[in-house]
């Protein structure tokens, strides 16, 4: 057992103007499945003879998943709460709805918590739209007569349309997310907890969504956001917290914030192993130019990871050939650092740039002015291509891989915000060529005209 | 400050309300702090915040699986006379010989069964209240006595279902109960405590011990045999019996509720050993009760 230091006993006292109190909250879960029934064996028995159990010492195979994290939220506050996969976003927000009880210390809440957790989790599927919102809005704790005066309110809300008096069986499941949200939204609560459910459901329906909760918000309601969605945490959040590990990394304004988790992010991504074959096509045999590195670089020349808005982008690219190579083209592709889709790609070909002979080392780089890159966390990738021809394609002399990662904020666009629907910056661009230019050994790369 | 307990009532208060709402306060051990009292206080106040919840509970549990069917609820009848059908063939048959018996073999057989499909009816639905919506107590705070309660009137209407074509079973061979059917539903108290204080034991230890749980339902299957409701009471099969008979408390509850019925009398007029076994049961309930009250909140997390 691993003992922990006893803190000091918590006070329920809370300020008028505080929604909610998290106070040196713990709580642990054990990895192994079995011990875990034991231990609640064990702990039932002990329940039964009216023994208390000290919660806060470490049983064997069980670990913290949250640890000490205290925190306070003011009437009207939004806070977004970011975290890589297993930090304890989820279990924090379930103490906090009452659902899971914490193994230490306190939460205190003021008024009628709505935890729109996983929406229309009680929807019977034989059961029409109309008989489940009066279902589930009474698991979520409201009462007939108010069910019905929210009714129509509701139906619009959703937008299932004819689909009201069919079984839910029938539904999509986004059709059955907005039934769900829509119903939970308008319990009218003091404190409204989000843990990601916005990423299910079309564009529309989660552009209102954001606006129902930033129209919330304006009218004094309280809310803790969870979302993998950094841009969509900053552009709604007041304040965000960073947890990692069970523990509270960091909180403050959602822009600092934003950053230094996405740099934290990107900083491990790194020193993960690539996993399978690289992109691209290889031909099996060695590469014949090795990719020295490839840098992210500001306007002015300086290494940089982090760029706003529409800011100039400069991808340098340090190379030495191995074997000599025929014909070579380098190519370079952006990418979401979640996500397989490319946005963006250029190859030193398709502007006619004829780099034969190649010199035995040196830097390509590629700069795009005005880069129109949605907010978010990039790959950059770089390969180089050979020849192509009709037998066989494609050649690659090096496979497309991950070579650097980079960060574009908000920028410019943070001001114009209140006046925007939040989905315009939510949602990704569609892919497109970025305008570019290539610069070879510094100097601009001579561009030839493509023969017919 | 109001400790771990869910809103009063469902109605959601206004969004700015003119006076401050209520604090709620989650910590460790919270509920064993909480005095008997406290609990039934807490669980009472619960159960009748849930009304409405209950209520839609319950329409979704007897109503919703009829939906793709053509006849619907009309089942809920057909499957009780069905039930009592094959009982009456077998006595007038006698494809079944139990022993002597006081009343007619088909309706001791019918009552007796009846008292015992109550009985297991309130454990079984007890047994099922944390199964029942194991997606939904990890998802949404809500009160789970609800679940409860909802499952001992499911229960219930079931039962009282299966009743009628017993009773017309009664009617039909001049068995008339007299006075004991306004006492019938009293007698019925004791089997629900000692029915729901074991499925709710059951109820807990299958979300931590899959295991003693499939072993306890076997055990259920075999506690029939221990009281006198498909042989004779006054001439068992076999020795044995009788002495298990006569130690085993359910045979007291079961055979007082069907004696009451039929003769108006507790069974073997042994009041003493009844009202002590009833008020077992009621102890055992109260024990069960709070033990769920203490512990459920900490099973949730396990129920995966």
């Amino acid at each position: 057992m691993t003992p922990r230091t006893t803190r000091a006993a918590p006070s329920h006292d809370i300020a008028p103007d505080t929604v909610l109190s998290v106070r040196s909250v713990s709580k642990k879960f054990c990895r192994n499945l079995r011990r875990s029934m034991l231990y609640g064996v064990r702990d039932l028995a002990f329940n039964l003879m009216g023994s208390r159990q000290d919660t806060m010492r470490l049983r064997r195979e069980e670990f913290w998943a949250l640890d000490d994290v205290s925190f306070d939220l003011r009437r009207g506050e939004f806070l977004g709460i970011v975290g890589s996969n297993g930090s304890g976003k989820s279990t924090l927000l379930r103490i906090i709805a009452g659902i899971f009880p914490p193994d230490g210390g306190e939460v205190c809440l003021r008024g009628r918590v709505g935890a729109l957790i996983a929406l229309g989790t009680g929807f019977h599927p034989h059961m029409t739209g109309r008989e489940n919102i009066f279902l589930n809005g009474a698991i979520l704790g409201m009462d007939r007569d108010y069910i019905r005066s929210r009714f129509d309110n509701i139906v619009q809300f959703a937008d299932i349309g004819d689909f009201l008096d069919a079984p839910v069986a029938t539904y999509s499941s986004g059709m059955r997310v907005r039934l769900g949200f829509a119903v939970a939204v308008h319990m009218a609560p003091d404190l409204m907890l989000v843990d990601e459910v916005l990423s299910v459901g079309d564009a529309s329906f989660r552009e209102r969504c954001y606006n129902h909760m930033l129209g919330y918000k304006n009218n004094g309601g309280t809310v803790v956001f969870i979302s993998h969605n950094t841009v969509a945490v900053e552009q709604v959040c007041d304040r965000a917290l960073w947890l990692e590990g069970g523990r509270l990394v960091d909180s403050g304004p959602p822009a600092r914030l934003i950053e230094a988790y996405e740099l934290k992010m990107l900083a491990r991504s790194r020193m993960m192993p690539q996993e399978g074959p690289a992109a691209g096509p290889t031909t099996g045999a060695a590469e014949r130019i090795q990719i020295e590195r490839a840098e992210c670089l500001a306007d002015d020349g300086s290494p940089r990871q982090t760029f706003d808005y529409n800011e100039c982008l400069r991808f340098r690219v340090h190379y030495r050939v191995l074997q000599p190579s025929v014909a070579p083209s380098f190519y370079l592709t952006i990418k979401r650092s979640a996500g397989e889709e490319l946005l963006s790609s250029m190859a030193t070909r398709w502007q006619g740039i004829d780099l034969d002979p190649l010199p035995s080392q040196g830097v390509v780089e590629c700069r795009l002015p005005a880069p129109r890159l949605a907010p978010g966390s990039y790959v950059l990738m770089v390969g180089v291509q050979g020849a192509i021809t009709d037998a066989i394609g494609v050649k690659w002399y090096t496979p497309l891989r991950e070579r650097s990662t980079f960060v574009v904020g908000p920028g410019n666009l943070r001001g114009s915000l209140p006046n925007l629907p939040a989905t315009h910056i939510i949602r990704g661009l569609p892919p497109m060529v970025q305008p570019h230019r290539w610069f070879v050994d510094g100097k601009p790369a001579v561009t030839v005209p493509l023969s017919e | 400050m109001t400790p771990d307990t869910a809103t009063p009532k469902n109605r959601p208060p206004d969004p700015r309300p003119l006076t401050p709402p209520p604090v709620t306060v989650y910590r460790a051990n919270q509920r064993h702090e909480m005095s008997w009292v406290g609990v039934c206080v807490t669980m009472t106040r619960n159960i009748i915040g849930s009304s409405e919840l209950i209520k839609q509970l319950l329409k979704r549990d007897l109503f919703a699986k009829y939906k793709k069917s053509r006849i619907g609820a009309l089942w809920v009848l057909t499957g009780p006379i069905m039930q009592t059908v094959p009982w009456l063939i077998a006595a007038k048959m006698n494809v079944y010989n139990p022993g002597a018996t006081t009343v007619v073999l088909g309706v001791y057989l019918l009552v007796g069964r009846s008292c015992w499909s109550a009985f297991n009816g309130f454990f079984t639905g007890a047994s099922a209240t944390l199964d029942q919506g194991t997606a939904l107590v990890q998802q949404v705070k809500y009160p789970h006595e609800a679940l409860f309660i909802k499952q001992m009137l499911v229960e219930l209407f079931n039962f009282s279902l299966s009743f009628i074509p017993t009773l017309l079973a009664m009617l039909l061979y001049r068995v008339y109960p007299g006075w004991g059917l306004l006492l019938f539903p009293l007698t019925l108290l004791p089997l629900f405590f000692l029915g729901a204080a074991m499925g709710l034991f059951v109820s807990m230890i299958r979300v931590v011990a899959y295991d003693l749980d499939r072993f306890l339902l076997l055990i259920m299957g075999l506690l029939m045999w221990t009281a006198p409701i498909l042989y004779s009471d006054t001439d068992p099969p076999h020795p044995l019996l009788r002495t298990i008979n006569d130690y085993n408390p359910l045979t007291y509850l079961i055979c007082t509720c069907r004696d009451v019925l039929i003769h108006g009398h507790v069974y073997n007029d042994a009041v003493g050993v009844y009202v002590a076994c009833a008020g077992g049961s009621l102890l055992l309930f109260l024990i069960s009760l709070r033990l769920f009250f203490v512990s459920e909140h900490k099973l949730v997390e396990r129920m995966i």
